[in-house]
């Protein structure tokens, strides 16, 4: 077991290397530079700048260096922490997404668990009423759960929170809560905020994980070994908790593991719609201001994330099926 | 008692006289057996799929929606950027179907004003004035399907204005935009699944076949291609394009920056498929007859695998679909003039903007339907295909 | 000797109907089977022709909602207070049931691989069986199923009770299964193509082990089989079945001996048999196997029989089981009636 984790840790730094290299690349691929959209700007404004001071702007933010020298900067600061700086924000890149990914992390990690937490018994019970009244509605909010884009579910719950409700639904408190001090209402307060992008980003993937347990549990009620299970005599719920469930779960890790890029994006949009500080918004301002460290340290991190995702599912995945463990 | 043993006998014999005949009659139908069960093959997916209502029905809205994107300026009663002034913002007319007892569609005319409250502009139907829709009604000229010149359309109003779906704040009319951006939404759908299907194929198909370091290598992309979460990596690109390149070339590049993430899944599917294939006795028949690699994958790996490429490339497009709805609605992705729902979305960011004219997310609801529609038929040919696997 | 006395299990008329999409599958269409305490019947049939539906109905291990038993009973036998229940009657989720299955009547399957699950140890699913029908110690029942592995001929018992199964040979596999299926000493043993998925060596050794077991506890075997051979080395008593219905049965000898009906006849043709090896070609049976949906009026097997040319075999009902010798009975209307071979001077 240990020598499969500490393969697939080694197996990973390949991966992060040339994954940095290709990050780094598209970053640098519109035309221009931070300080030509700087430069735009100013002069959108009725400013203008002098060519030494573009010059000068650039020599201090390291712009004119070759793009391998400029990567070489970029990826040497890593293991300290640095992730370079950002241009627009003037500050280190690190200060400004820190708190953002917390809250990247937390929405996206409480939608996983919304996730498993909602499917599993919906599967379950679809599974085992094939064909029933409960499994063809819970099928047709599944296909509809996969069909409303995530943004449009923002969109119509913004809409909903605020006409029907009477509340504002976007960012993380309520306007007359946002500077108070922090108390149980505070708390409530956020905690009513945080559920409906939890659940917005989980629905997609709510509904896949459905389908997918009532698949694979019809498919394993089928198998061979709960018949064995059966014919020994044990109680049918035995049957299907111990020899049926089990095995079902099995494949729901390695699937929560590819639900993890749709938790990413969907962090972003959902983010961005509801006014939340994940990383989204600020990546699609660092984006379209060419803030080159920005949005290449969060492209970077949101990818690692992803690695870290699939490597702590696989090892799930090891830890609960023998198979795999002893390869 | 009865004389079993001869019986018995005589059956045996029986059985030896009819084994000569029986095997040429086998070889004979053999043949004859095979060529009915490649046709039956696609015959019996039909009709297992005609029996799967809900998919056929998810089939049949996806024709509609092609069917009206094909004719969306003959649909469509205004043009992409027919400005209405007069009425801008305005909600969703009410349409009535009768008057005096016979059908005779028709809108009342409305009257501008402002609330005395809020000072806004509001519109009041004017009972006194009725306007019929006349249909197949002289119009703006426009080109169908961009070749031949015509001003007919399919219904309009001789004065004043029909908004089926209101209009937006340059008083466009939002159902014509709807019908017209529908051409670009579908299309870079179709336009991505095909582009990801040609990479996917070719390299799925080449990665299960030739396995080995082709293989390999093959897979070592797709896995870091994989790596990267689909959105972010979009965004980043398109973020990319340059904003002065004309629509045209904005259109396919996005088309080709979709397609760059979405053949990854074609080709692992397919290299799956292609690998079972592989060990096949009609494969290695082939083989040992000395056919070429190209020919035995033009000639029989891909026709045996149609239908499961069908099959994935139905349930590609709602990704496509989505994807370019939720970059063009974060602004990174089509830009205006260039019209599709995505783009029209934009405009429905705004909490205030939602609040006061809801009806601008209608666009969004059109996304939705048409993956609802695209996933009941990719569900529906996936288990007309085959029930078992993906 | 009393009728009663004799038999361990008795199907009468069994009629067990599968409901699909398509149609009304009738699987088992009147079965009658008899078999004897302590005696192994071999069931022989081509595939699909209704032998593990026969099984399966007996342990009622059919699916609830696709299935139904529409006719027929089964008698068995139980061991201690003698008492005879019609297992078509009872519950079949229920307790009665339950105690029965493994208990009683045991059953092994034919893909050793897929009949344990691969997320528990062997140990831990024998002994879940064991701790279900006896009231003991989990530590004795782990003794006792270590001592069952040694009985199936499992010499590293010890270190194999904690193996998983995806760490065993496929042979290794099947003889777990019969320790589980053994563990409670059951009084019947119902073995579904047990050697089927297994190697030629494999095989003789698992039907060896069987024979020996059989001697040992003192059971009954149903052998459930399409290969013959394996019919040849074990079973005391034969029955042929043909889509659902018994066409022939009687002793080992008199079947392989003396084989009536034109379906066994065939297949006997159509297998080559151990130790009766020539030159000659194998005989295939001609056709093959009809559409389960397809409802035959009169006997099933006319559209393939070699004899075929009377209209009597497309009649309604076809031929009743008739006894030709004793013990020995056919279900085909040349052995109905005493008019000799029709149709032969055509």
């Amino acid at each position: 077991m240990i020598t499969y984790i500490v393969k697939r840790i080694l197996g990973m730094i390949p991966t992060l290397i040339i994954i940095s290299i290709i990050t780094f690349i598209i970053i640098q691929l519109p035309p221009g530079d931070f300080v030509t959209t700087a430069q735009a700007e100013i002069a959108a404004s009725g400013g203008g700048m002098d060519a030494s001071a573009v010059e000068a702007m650039r020599i201090r933010y390291g712009l004119d260096q070759p793009m391998l020298l400029q990567y070489w900067r970029w990826v040497s600061g890593f293991p300290r922490g640095d992730f370079g700086y950002s241009l627009e924000w003037s500050a280190p890149v690190w200060d400004i997404i820190a708190g953002r990914l917390g809250w990247t992390l937390l929405l996206s990690g409480l939608a996983l668990v919304f996730m498993w937490l909602v499917s599993i018994p919906i599967g379950i019970y679809s599974a085992r009423h094939q064909y029933s009244l409960g499994d063809n509605v819970f099928s047709f909010l599944g296909f509809l759960g996969l069909s409303v884009p995530d943004f449009m579910l923002s969109l119509m719950w913004l809409v909903f929170a605020t006409m029907m409700l009477g509340i504002s639904a976007s960012g993380l408190y309520s306007p007359q809560m946002v500077d108070a001090p922090w108390s149980f209402a505070k708390f409530l307060n956020l905690l009513n905020h945080l559920w409906p992008p939890v659940v917005i980003m989980g629905v997609v993937g709510t509904a896949e994980l459905i389908r997918i347990m009532r698949g694979n549990l019809l498919d394993i009620l089928n198998q061979q070994y709960v018949t064995t299970a059966r014919s020994k005599g044990l109680v049918e719920k035995v049957v299907v908790q111990k020899y049926a469930v089990r095995m079902a779960i099995n494949p729901m890790i390695s699937v929560l593991g590819m639900q993890i890029p749709k938790m990413i994006s969907s962090s972003i949009i959902v983010g961005f719609v509801l006014s939340i500080p994940t990383v989204g918004p600020i990546f699609l301002r660092a984006l379209i201001t060419q803030d080159m460290y920005l949005a290449g340290t969060i492209l970077l991190l949101m990818t690692v994330m992803l690695l870290i995702g699939n490597f702590l599912a696989d090892i799930a995945l090891a830890w609960v099926d023998p198979r795999i463990r002893f390869e | 008692m009865i004389d079993y043993k001869r019986r018995s006998e005589h059956i045996k014999k029986l059985y030896e006289q009819q084994n000569a005949l029986d095997e040429s009659i086998a070889h004979q139908m053999m043949s004859s057996e095979k060529i009915a069960f490649a046709t039956s093959q696609w015959r019996m997916m039909w009709r297992k799929f005609i029996r799967n209502r809900i998919a056929v029905i998810g089939g049949i809205v996806i024709l509609l929606f092609y069917l009206t994107a094909l004719l969306a300026n003959f649909v469509a009663p205004y043009t992409l950027k027919q400005r209405m002034t007069a009425y801008s913002l305005l909600s969703p007319q009410r349409i009535y179907f009768f008057a005096e007892g016979r059908f005779q569609p028709f809108v009342y005319g409305l009257k501008g004003s402002r609330d005395p409250k809020t000072l806004m502009r509001i519109y009041v139907p004017d009972p006194e004035k009725r306007i019929p829709i006349r249909f197949f009604i002289q119009g703006e000229p426009y080109k169908l399907m961009g070749l031949f010149p015509a001003s007919t359309r399919l219904f309009g109003v001789e004065e004043g204005i029909v908004s089926l779906l209101g209009t937006d704040g340059q008083g466009r009319d939002m159902f014509s935009r709807i019908i017209i951006g529908s051409q670009i939404s579908l299309t870079i759908g179709l336009v991505g699944v095909a582009l990801s299907l040609i990479i996917g194929a070719f390299l799925g198909v080449s990665s299960g076949y030739f396995g080995g370091w082709v293989d390999n290598l093959i897979q070592r992309v797709i896995e870091i291609v994989r790596s990267f979460p689909p959105i972010p990596l979009w965004m980043a690109l398109t973020a990319a394009i340059p904003p002065h390149w004309p629509p045209l070339r904005v259109y396919f590049t996005i088309t080709i920056i979709l397609s760059l993430i979405g053949w990854t899944w074609l080709a692992r599917q397919l290299r799956g498929k292609v690998l079972a294939l592989r060990e096949e006795d009609f494969i290695m028949a082939a083989r040992l007859a000395g056919a070429s690699d190209g020919w035995i994958i033009f000639r029989h790996l891909i026709p045996a695998t149609l239908s499961h490429i069908i099959v994935i490339s139905t349930l590609a497009m709602p990704a496509m679909i989505l994807a370019e709805s939720a970059l063009s609605f974060l602004g990174l992705g089509l830009r205006p003039p260039l019209t599709s729902w995505g783009v029209l979305l934009k405009q429905a960011q705004n909490i205030q903007v939602l609040l006061l004219y809801p009806w601008l997310m209608i666009p969004g609801f059109f996304v939705a339907i048409s993956i609802l529609a695209f996933n009941f038929l990719g569900d529906g040919l996936r288990d007309a295909a085959d029930p078992y696997t993906v | 000797m009393n009728e009663n006395e004799k038999y361990l299990l008795k199907i009468n008329n069994l009629k067990t109907y599968f409901y699909t999409l398509d149609g009304i599958v009738r699987a088992v269409d009147g079965v009658s089977l008899t078999l004897k305490p302590g005696k192994t019947m071999g069931l022989v049939g081509e595939s699909g022709c209704g032998k593990s539906v026969t099984a399966h109905s007996i342990l009622r291990l059919l699916p609830l909602k696709t299935s139904q038993i529409k006719e027929g009973e089964i008698l068995f036998r139980r061991r201690n207070d003698k008492e005879v229940i019609d297992l078509v009657k009872i519950n079949p989720q229920g307790k009665l049931i339950r105690s029965i299955r493994g208990k009683e009547i045991a059953i092994i399957f034919q893909e050793p691989m897929t009949s344990l699950s691969p997320v528990y140890t062997v140990g831990n699913q024998i002994i879940e069986a064991i701790l279900l029908h006896r009231q003991i110690e989990p530590q004795e029942a782990r003794e006792h199923a270590i001592q069952m592995l040694k009985s199936v001929g499992l010499g590293m018992a010890e270190s194999m009770i904690d193996e998983y199964p995806h760490r065993l040979s496929g042979g290794q596999r099947q003889r777990v299964m019969i320790a589980m299926a053994l563990s409670c000493n059951p009084s019947l043993l119902i073995a579904d193509e047990p050697t089927t998925a297994l190697d030629v060596t494999i095989q003789a050794q698992i039907i060896e082990l069987l024979k020996s077991l059989q001697k040992q506890f003192q059971m009954a075997v149903l052998m459930i089989t399409h290969n013959l051979g394996v019919i040849a080395e074990i079973a005391d008593e034969i029955a042929v079945m043909y889509l659902g219905r018994i066409v022939e049965s009687g002793s080992l000898k008199q079947v392989f001996e003396n084989p009536l009906h034109p379906y066994t006849i065939g297949l006997l043709k159509s297998v080559p048999i151990i130790g009766n090896q020539t030159k000659k070609r194998l005989a295939p049976i001609p056709g093959s196997v009809p559409d389960p949906l397809s409802v035959i009026e009169g006997c099933a097997f006319r559209l393939r029989c070699p004899v075929y040319k009377q209209k009597e075999c497309a009649g309604q009902e076809g031929a009743a089981m008739v006894e030709v010798e004793p013990e020995h009975y056919v279900r085909c209307l040349l052995y109905d009636r005493d008019e000799g071979v029709r149709g032969n001077e055509n």
